[in-house]
């Protein structure tokens, strides 16, 4: 058995003329939760349809608990439970008859499972899908998705829409019910904050590519923003890694992938910056934000802030 | 029949019965109005009813099939699940089936009831019925074939309207100007289903109406291979 739930390498795909997908590669360990992140149309939706043999790639490899998308769909969808991001379901149905629709469908569906999380999430069973409210639907998702017990959970920005309260709560329960228990989360999402907390690992989707993918730990201590003077900026040059660079009067802000490496580099040069810890937004903001075109060894844009 | 089908055979019952019940109506009415009524012969009263529910009811039905789910967003939901989409597509079409056969089977059975033998024969009006089954079937699967990408009912329905209306076209163009040429070709379009089975005891022998039935059948498979290679794919870009 491989130690990936999830193995992807150089995976393409375009629709039509537009290119959504571009040689993009990553692992996802067992038992870990990981968070992928990117901008919307960044190409995550994309990306969780081929893992799930809903789309063919033009390009690459896939591998989902062992099992080619293109071979096994029926069987990794047997096995992934899969929130799909704005799900719609079907809205004459009352709850209780939508638990009852979908249970059929999975050899391992657990209705014991199903009836403790429909009453934890206090889902009111006799009330229509198209009554339930943004947060009693997400939740019925949530349920629909993890009641057969599967290895692996797909959650395709399951947050959005819902308010801030609704998503902390969401959040709690996905954390509740998935952390520790073996299940591997793949979390697709842009809003970085909710991410934060529960993420293992996290690899930032930018225009198609990969920019960054490390566990989230490491991110939060690589990436850094150093403050040096301009005109000592402008004399060292691009430091290694830069992500993004601002202007701030006589000062400049930089963000770099690797800190250390930036700081060794300044230090030759006599200089100690100020180096500043950076939040997932803050980190995300400058892999995606800080380059042109996406290119992930560009040169980043200099902006100028008053 | 494994439990995910019977599943899916439950939801399209729930979503297309009341127009099955709403077919069943007003054919078996039409039906009985008109034989009671006597202006026109009783065979004239059931092929009416026949011809105006094998063309009308396929485009009632296709319209609550698949367009209304691609609208609403819930065919995702559907083709997530773990069943291949096909099969999917199969349950809807025999439902589908239903809402248009059900209603012909009706009036059939109002038409052996209350006219049996007056003025035709049992069998005569049985064949008539079957071959407004046929025709519906085969309107059916081309209609779902021409309108599976489409989104919301009205566009699926003017997509079973137009269908029907090239159907028109193509017999007057035939019959203007081809007829005497390709004649023996009339047997792969759908409206000389009408043809063969209304006319079965006086010119068809039952030779002939089998290989109508096997070729009409045969394009319907064809066009629901090609309705089903293009059912799950997605319509639109997706990020």
């Amino acid at each position: 058995m491989s130690d990936a739930a999830i193995e992807i390498s150089s995976l393409a795909k375009s629709f039509g003329s537009k290119a959504v997908l571009e040689d993009v590669s990553f692992k996802v360990p067992r038992g870990k939760t990981f968070a992928f992140l990117g901008r919307n149309g960044a190409g995550k939706t994309t990306t969780i349809l081929t893992l799930l043999g809903l789309l063919r790639p033009d390009a690459g490899r896939i591998s989902v608990l062992g099992l080619e998308p293109k071979k096994d769909a029926m069987e990794i969808r047997r096995r992934v439970g899969y929130l799909a991001e704005n799900q719609v379901m079907f809205g004459w149905m009352r709850v209780s008859q939508m638990i009852s629709f979908i249970a059929p469908f999975y050899p391992t569906w657990d209705a014991a499972l199903a009836r403790r999380l429909a009453e934890r999430f206090e889902l009111p069973k006799k009330t229509r899908v198209r009554n339930l409210s943004k947060g009693e639907n997400r939740r019925l998702g949530l349920l629909l998705a993890l009641a057969h017990r599967p290895e692996l959970a797909i959650l395709d920005d399951p947050t959005l829409g819902l308010d801030p309260i609704m998503r902390k709560e969401f959040l709690r329960d996905v954390v509740e019910h998935l952390q520790g228990s073996g299940v591997t989360v793949f979390f697709s999402s842009h809003l970085l904050y909710e991410i934060e907390p529960v993420a293992d690992i996290v690899a930032v989707l930018d225009r198609g590519r990969i920019v960054r993918q490390s566990p989230t730990e490491d991110l939060r201590e690589q990436v850094k923003q150093l403050i040096l003077p301009s005109e000592t900026y402008d004399v060292l040059g691009r430091l290694p890694g830069t992500l993004d660079v601002k202007r701030r009067g006589n000062r400049v802000a930089v963000v770099v992938e690797d800190a250390e490496a930036a700081v060794a580099k300044t230090a030759e040069a006599g200089v100690q910056p100020e180096v500043i810890d950076l939040n997932l937004d803050e980190i995300f903001e400058a892999y995606v934000a800080g380059r042109p075109n996406g290119q992930a060894d560009s040169e980043p844009v200099v902006e100028r802030v008053a | 029949m494994g439990k995910p089908i019977r599943s899916l055979l439950w939801k399209e019952w729930h979503e297309q019965r009341w127009k099955l019940a709403f077919g069943c109506v007003i054919l078996m009415s039409l039906t009985a109005i008109g034989l009671q009524t006597r202006i026109v012969p009783d065979f004239a009263v059931v092929m009416l009813s026949v011809a105006i529910g094998s063309s009308v009811l396929p485009i009632f039905a296709v319209m609550g099939l698949v367009a209304p789910e691609r609208a609403e967003g819930s065919l995702h939901a559907l083709l997530a699940l773990p069943i291949r989409p096909w099969i999917v597509l199969v349950v809807k079409t025999a439902m589908g089936f239903l809402v248009c056969a059900a209603p012909i089977l009706g009036a059939a059975f109002v038409a052996c009831l209350w006219a049996g033998g007056r003025e035709e024969t049992v069998p005569r009006m049985l064949v008539g019925c079957a071959g407004g089954i046929l025709f519906a079937l085969c309107a059916l699967v081309w209609m779902l074939a021409f309108g599976i990408r489409q989104r919301g009912e009205a566009r699926a329905a003017l997509v079973g309207i137009a269908v029907i209306a090239v159907w028109f076209l193509t017999t007057v163009i035939y019959g203007m100007f081809f007829e005497n040429t390709i004649g023996e070709f009339w047997i792969v379009h759908p409206f000389s289903i009408f043809e063969y089975f209304w006319d079965a005891f006086e010119h068809y022998e039952a030779r002939q109406i089998l290989s109508l039935v096997a070729l009409q059948v045969a394009e319907a498979a064809l066009l629901f291979a090609w309705a089903a290679a293009r059912f799950s794919k997605p319509g639109r870009t997706l990020a």
